[in-house]
């Protein structure tokens, strides 16, 4: 079953398939991006690439200055980039059955391409596709 | 079996023949009876056949094998009849077309239409050939309707649409402003010549020039030109554009093939072997502690690692030839359409440069040709196209023997666009004012390359040739012919950078930017209006302050004060920054998307100990600057 990494934004759950994710990098120097937006955090050193870190939080729009240390690289499938959020959390799984849609406004403006229901949490489903496809509208 | 990963390599290889064969073909034209050129161009046409057959592309086969077939006609008799030598090349167009739908994995347009058009191997006796115009309209237009609006809901295609006016037409102005609001009615207008403003502003063009986007069928773009009045000749030509993917960046780029030697392969499977063995050397002395083992496997690991580095490099050199092969074609369609009799000479098309070099040079060649023709060659000519290495440079020189510039006539356009102020417009020396042809305003400007016989585009190839780490350097003698130098970096992978603190935060500068660095106290700054400068020779140099580029918090001047000068827009610039902090050679690395859309940031690279150091084109910054920053008020440093 497809597993999917937790993570806070705010007072928001958000979530992010493992399939996506290519590793978590421990607390990296992050170096400063000339003249960046404030959602572009700069840019890490993983193995010798050059990779952006993007604040998901300032990105999606959260009023919030809380950063967890380690950062999230993306596999390949959507460019090499790393983002950063509030605070990590657990891997749960996701049974597709399970998923609740979403209204198409909060798909949009809040980039969910659905809504998991966790025993105390509802924990959005992050959709890569349209927050990077976002990012070329900036 | 997946062709698909064929595919890249079959398109890149029947890029290059069809290249070779136009340049065969305008040889041939001038000298129709080259017996080895017969035989070349069969060669070629043969080999895109056997490829495209192989490939399943049948469509492509079978018109490679039509052209085949009528070069064979050419072995036969011997020559190859100049009416021959235009439908070969809408062939090749058509071919190119082919490709194009290929490499956009569209089905294959048809081509029997031009097959059974004019497909007799013996060329018909007509005396003069068609205008050219209406000849080329033929080409796309043979597509049957129906395909053509299926694909047409598919996506839109690029156009290059050219419509002449009749003799003495009335208003021709009007008349190309509704033709344009026209042909926007049909799909998006992305380029026209001459553009909107100019036309609004009372030109009378002989004819009107478009680039159009468009899902409909050539018919139809055709027919709604044709039914305005006072328009005497539509030509259509559908555009390929095959950087159309590579324009738009988005994240990671496309697969692309290289064709590599096997030498140079079968050296770096040799230096591979030698690394590992230098790595279990390492780890031997290591393990054992034999510090001077550890010291000697050292330096011959750096050794190897600087050969493999060489090696790397030189897979991505490729000669000039891949950009230059299609000037011939450009040259000879100009003259078509011009009038005017153009002698072309290309020298130094062997020498070699990085690939994403040359990706980036192609349309600034073309460019400069084109101006080198339109508006430097009055009646006939030479253009001379000349590439040569210097050291570490490549020298590229596009010179014409026309009618040269006036520095005059470009001294008062820049006044009267307010460029320039009166004062500094008399104190500024020839050699400098000619570099103003480059500023965005002023190739816009259609009045300026009538009275100055250049400027069109002339900003776009400068900053295409900076943005590579070059320069453009303009010479011009009015009646003697103009001539564009462009030095090049041999590759854009490792550059020298000089390094320079603002706000403790360190970027890089290509050196190929920094004319010079200098140290200078508060008392030498002067003030000149709401400028700050300082004086360099006889020269006042405007000061810039790298903190305000980089939209960093100011800070008041104090002790010695560091200046890079450079040069932007055209003018040199006193760069203030908080400290230099060295020159040394570097790794560019390809930045990953978004960092790649940064205005300004041109790479980055890994210094030694890790970090990440971001390289910056100053002037590219000042340029996204909102709201008008005029060249002549270039920031200021306080």
């Amino acid at each position: 079953m497809e597993q999917v990494l937790t993570f806070r934004l705010g007072a928001e759950h958000y979530g992010l398939e493992i399939a996506h994710l290519q590793e978590i990098v421990e607390s990296p120097p992050i170096y400063q991006v000339p003249r960046g937006a404030d959602w572009l955090l700069g840019a890490i050193n993983v193995h010798g690439s050059i990779l952006p870190v993007l604040d998901l939080a300032a990105l999606l729009g959260f009023d919030n200055r809380e950063r967890d240390p380690r950062v999230i690289v993306l596999s390949r499938e959507f460019g090499r980039l790393a983002l950063a959020v509030a605070a990590l959390g657990k891997i749960v799984p996701l049974d597709p059955d399970a998923l609740l849609p979403v209204q198409q406004q909060e798909q949009q403006t809040a980039c969910i391409r659905g809504v998991l229901n966790l025993e105390a949490d509802m924990v959005n489903l992050l959709d890569m596709e349209r927050l990077l496809g976002s990012l070329e509208k900036i | 079996m997946d062709m698909s990963k064929y595919r890249e390599m079959f398109l890149s290889e029947s890029r290059e023949h069809l290249k070779k064969m136009s340049r065969l073909l305008i040889a041939l034209e001038k000298n129709p009876a080259d017996r080895e050129g017969i035989d070349a161009l069969f060669r070629e046409a043969h080999s895109v056949k056997g490829m495209a057959a192989s490939m399943g592309y049948e469509r492509t086969a079978e018109l490679a094998h039509h052209l085949e077939d009528l070069m064979d006609g050419f072995r036969s008799t011997g020559a190859v009849p100049p009416p021959a030598v235009d439908h070969m090349l809408e062939g090749l167009d058509l071919l190119e077309g082919l490709l194009g739908d290929v490499a956009a994995e569209h089905p294959e347009r048809e081509v029997a239409g031009f097959i059974a058009g004019q497909g007799k191997t013996s060329p018909a006796p007509a005396a003069d050939p068609p205008p050219r115009g209406r000849e080329q309209a033929k080409a796309p237009a043979v597509e049957p309707e129906g395909k053509a609006e299926t694909r047409g809901a598919e996506a839109a295609r690029s156009w290059r649409i050219v419509a002449t006016f009749a003799e003495g037409t009335v208003a021709p102005a009007a008349r190309a402003l509704l033709a344009l609001r026209g042909l926007a009615a049909l799909g998006t207008v992305t380029h026209s010549e001459p553009g909107e403003e100019a036309l609004k502003k009372g030109a009378s063009p002989r004819a009107l020039e478009v680039r159009l986007q468009s899902g409909r069928a050539a018919e139809e773009i055709e027919k709604t030109l044709q039914a305005m009045s006072d328009i005497a000749e539509v030509s259509l030509v559908e555009v390929v554009e095959p950087a159309a993917a590579a324009r738009t960046p988005r994240r990671g780029e496309g697969h692309r093939t290289v064709r590599v030697r096997t030498d140079l392969l079968d050296t770096f499977i040799n230096l591979t072997g030698e690394l590992l063995t230098s790595r279990y050397m390492l780890q031997a002395a290591a393990q054992a502690e034999r510090w001077k083992d550890l010291s000697g496997g050292l330096d011959q690991l750096a050794r190897l690692v600087t050969d493999l580095h060489h090696h790397v490099l030189q897979v991505r050199m490729t000669p000039l030839e891949s950009i230059t092969g299609r000037l011939p074609r450009l040259v000879r369609d100009l003259e078509r359409k011009t009038g005017k009799q153009v002698a072309l000479r290309i020298e130094g098309e062997e020498v070699e440069l990085d690939r994403a070099i040359l990706e980036e040079l192609a349309d600034p060649l073309v460019h400069m040709v084109r101006n080198a023709v339109d508006h430097g060659i009055e009646e006939r000519g030479e253009v001379q196209v000349r590439a040569t290495r210097e050291k570490d440079l490549v020298l590229l020189e596009v010179a014409d023997n026309g009618r040269g510039m006036d520095p005059e006539a470009i001294r008062r356009k820049a006044q009267e666009r307010g460029l320039l102020s009166a004062a500094q417009a008399r104190g500024m020396r020839e050699r400098d004012l000619l570099q103003l042809v480059c500023h965005p305003g002023f190739s816009t400007a259609e009045q300026v390359t009538e009275t100055s016989g250049r400027g069109v585009g002339m900003d776009v190839v400068k900053s295409a040739v900076e943005s590579l780490g070059g320069s453009l350097e303009i010479q011009s003698q009015q009646g003697r012919g103009s001539r564009m130098l462009v030095k090049l970096p041999l590759s854009v992978a490792i550059i020298q950078i000089l390094l320079v603190e603002s706000d403790g935060f360190l970027v890089g500068l290509p050196i190929t930017k920094v004319q010079r660095t200098l140290e200078v106290t508060r008392e030498e700054i002067r003030s000149s209006g709401r400028q700050l400068v300082i004086r360099l020779g006889d020269e006042m140099l405007p000061l810039l302050s790298l903190r305000k580029i980089l939209r960093q918090p100011n800070r008041p001047f104090g002790g010695g004060i560091q200046i890079v000068v450079s040069e932007i827009r055209g003018r040199r610039v006193g760069l203030v920054v908080d400290r230099l902090a060295g020159q040394r050679e570097v790794f560019v690395k390809a930045l990953e998307y978004p960092l790649n859309r940064l205005p300004g940031v041109s790479g980055a690279t890994v210094l030694g100990d890790g970090s990440i150091l971001f390289i910056i084109d100053p002037q590219t910054m000042l340029d996204e600057r909102p709201a008008g920053v005029s060249a002549a008020a270039p920031g200021e440093a306080r």
